[in-house]
């Protein structure tokens, strides 16, 4: 039944008025103030990871410069989005943390190549360090980082693909397709569910990955001005810069 | 040992009291709600007329052809109401409305609409043509401007020189004739791929012309995926072709989780 009857009306039309007459400055989001999206997907022995480079207060851009990501071992990257200020602060805590254990249990030493490869954390064990140092933050850091690399076995040459992605307060969430972050997250899911497929070689995940990037990233305001996508294969991490519409 | 008294202490805040009732700090009772009262805003007091029934309406156009598909699930919050309720109501033999939004503004708008081209019939004795249907819609809906239709539409059909012909809505009637388009819950998870796999956006292959055989598959994957990521898209898809021999309906399961 149609509802349009003057005396519920009449209140609903004087509320509107008034949001539109009083020139409130509404508090933003913290998790969408400054954009920036990611996305990871899983290839056969391989992963890609694209992240976006618009760096923005609202709707003002501020800077093109593409999100945190770091490589602790050639065959793992964290990459992380949400409210740049907590991004830098997190990511400085996450690698003053893991090379300080790292240091406790092997030393300092990082001259030959034995003591870099005994450095190697494990993607499961990065995962679980940030999780818990977002957890012990509670709701203090509005960032959503995004955990992927291969984790090999020593007993086999065979890279398996891990990603990993977590909410604010460090929920884990991990996925043999992909994942992905940030303010374009619903056109993410919905281009990366579409375009995913299993076991994908190398251009075959570049292309997938990057075409369901930039797609999403156009129905965005808050993410785009470039995107780079790293490729995560055993022999390391390719960096490439895809061309497209620069808002 | 004697007790002094049998009253539970009273506590601060919403108390869970077994049997599945919950006491929110407004004294009120939720009784037996299989959510435990999540969904409802207990501090809530102002009547809202609308309420969001869900579901995710998609178009596109061809060179002459239109396709529009919708789910068929109608749900109010968490619940589903059911899992065969059609969103697309054909408007003449030619063109096809696509509504997410309110159920009951949907069909008071869809009652209206069909009035006014009933006017139209017998005042000019012909249908209304696709393109005229589009601007009588536009203009429908802004008439309630400030009480608008909790409606999402989609609308397509076949214009006058046979091309595919498809429009987009806001609720309070401003419209554009695009190629893909798409509405409701799902929209933020679809229209992405559409742009890349039917408009052809930021892709490095050859662009082509998709025979209408291809669309409907792609458009079963479409909400395929979509359904993967909404809770309020499922249970089964109605994809309408309308060409100029007339309008062709298909119907597709998707999970119905």
């Amino acid at each position: 039944m149609n509802v349009y009857c003057p005396s519920t009306a009449l209140p609903l039309l004087l509320y509107l008025f008034t949001l539109m007459g009083l020139a409130r400055a509404q508090q933003q989001d913290p998790m969408t103030l400054n954009g920036g999206s990611l996305l990871a997907m899983a290839g056969k022995d391989c992963v890609a990871v694209a992240v976006d480079k618009r760096f923005g207060s609202g709707p003002q851009m501020v800077n093109i410069a593409p999100r945190l990501a770091w490589t602790p071992n050639p065959q793992l990257m964290v990459a992380f989005v949400g409210l740049e200020g907590d991004v830098q602060s997190l990511s400085q805590d996450l690698q003053t943390q893991v090379r300080s254990k790292l240091n406790r249990a092997l030393g300092f030493s990082t001259s030959t190549e034995e003591d870099k490869r005994r450095r190697y954390i494990s993607p499961k064990a990065l995962a679980s360090i940030t999780s818990h140092m977002l957890y012990r933050n509670r709701g203090r850091y509005y960032v959503e980082p995004l955990v992927a690399g291969l984790s090999s076995s020593s007993a086999s040459s065979v890279c398996k693909p891990f990603l990993c992605a977590m909410d604010m307060i460090g929920a884990k969430s991990t996925s043999q397709s992909f994942v992905c972050s940030g303010a374009a997250s619903k056109s993410l899911y919905g281009t990366a569910e579409a375009l995913w497929k299993p076991d994908m070689d190398k251009d075959q995940l570049l292309r997938a990955c990057g075409e369901a990037f930039q797609s999403a990233l156009e129905r965005d305001c808050l993410s785009g001005y470039g995107s780079l996508v790293y490729l995560i294969t055993k022999d390391g991490i390719t960096e490439y810069d895809l061309a497209h519409r620069n808002d | 040992m004697a007790f002094r008294s049998n009253k539970p202490l009273r506590s601060f805040g919403p108390t869970v009291i077994p049997h599945g009732q919950i006491e929110n700090s407004e004294g009120n009772v939720t009784l037996g709600k299989i959510d435990h009262g999540v969904t409802e805003n207990p501090y809530e007091r102002r009547f809202s007329p609308y309420d969001f029934n869900g579901g995710t309406c998609i178009a596109i156009a061809g060179a002459d052809y239109a396709v529009i598909a919708a789910d068929t699930r109608l749900s109010s919050g968490y619940e589903i109401l059911s899992r065969k309720m059609s969103k697309l109501h054909k408007l003449t033999g030619k063109c096809i409305l696509g509504s997410a939004g309110c159920k009951t503004d949907v069909d008071q708008l869809r009652s209206v609409l069909d009035i006014k081209m009933k006017v139209y019939q017998h005042n000019h004795r012909k249908p209304m043509a696709t393109p005229a249907v589009a601007q009588m819609l536009g203009n429908t809906l802004y008439y309630k401007r400030f009480f608008p239709y909790y409606a999402f539409n989609v609308f397509g059909g076949i214009d006058e020189e046979g091309k595919g012909a498809i429009y987009s809505y806001d609720a309070i009637g401003s419209f554009e004739r695009t190629a893909v388009t798409a509405t409701g819950s799902g929209q933020a998870y679809v229209i992405p791929l559409l742009d890349n796999v039917i408009a052809h956006r930021n892709r490095t292959d050859e662009k082509r012309d998709l025979p209408k055989e291809e669309v409907v598959e792609l458009v079963k994957d479409v909400f395929i995926s979509c359904g993967e990521r909404d809770i309020y898209t499922g249970d089964q898809v109605e994809i309408a072709v309308i060409t100029k021999d007339g309008i062709e309906t298909i119907m597709f399961d998707l999970k119905a989780d």
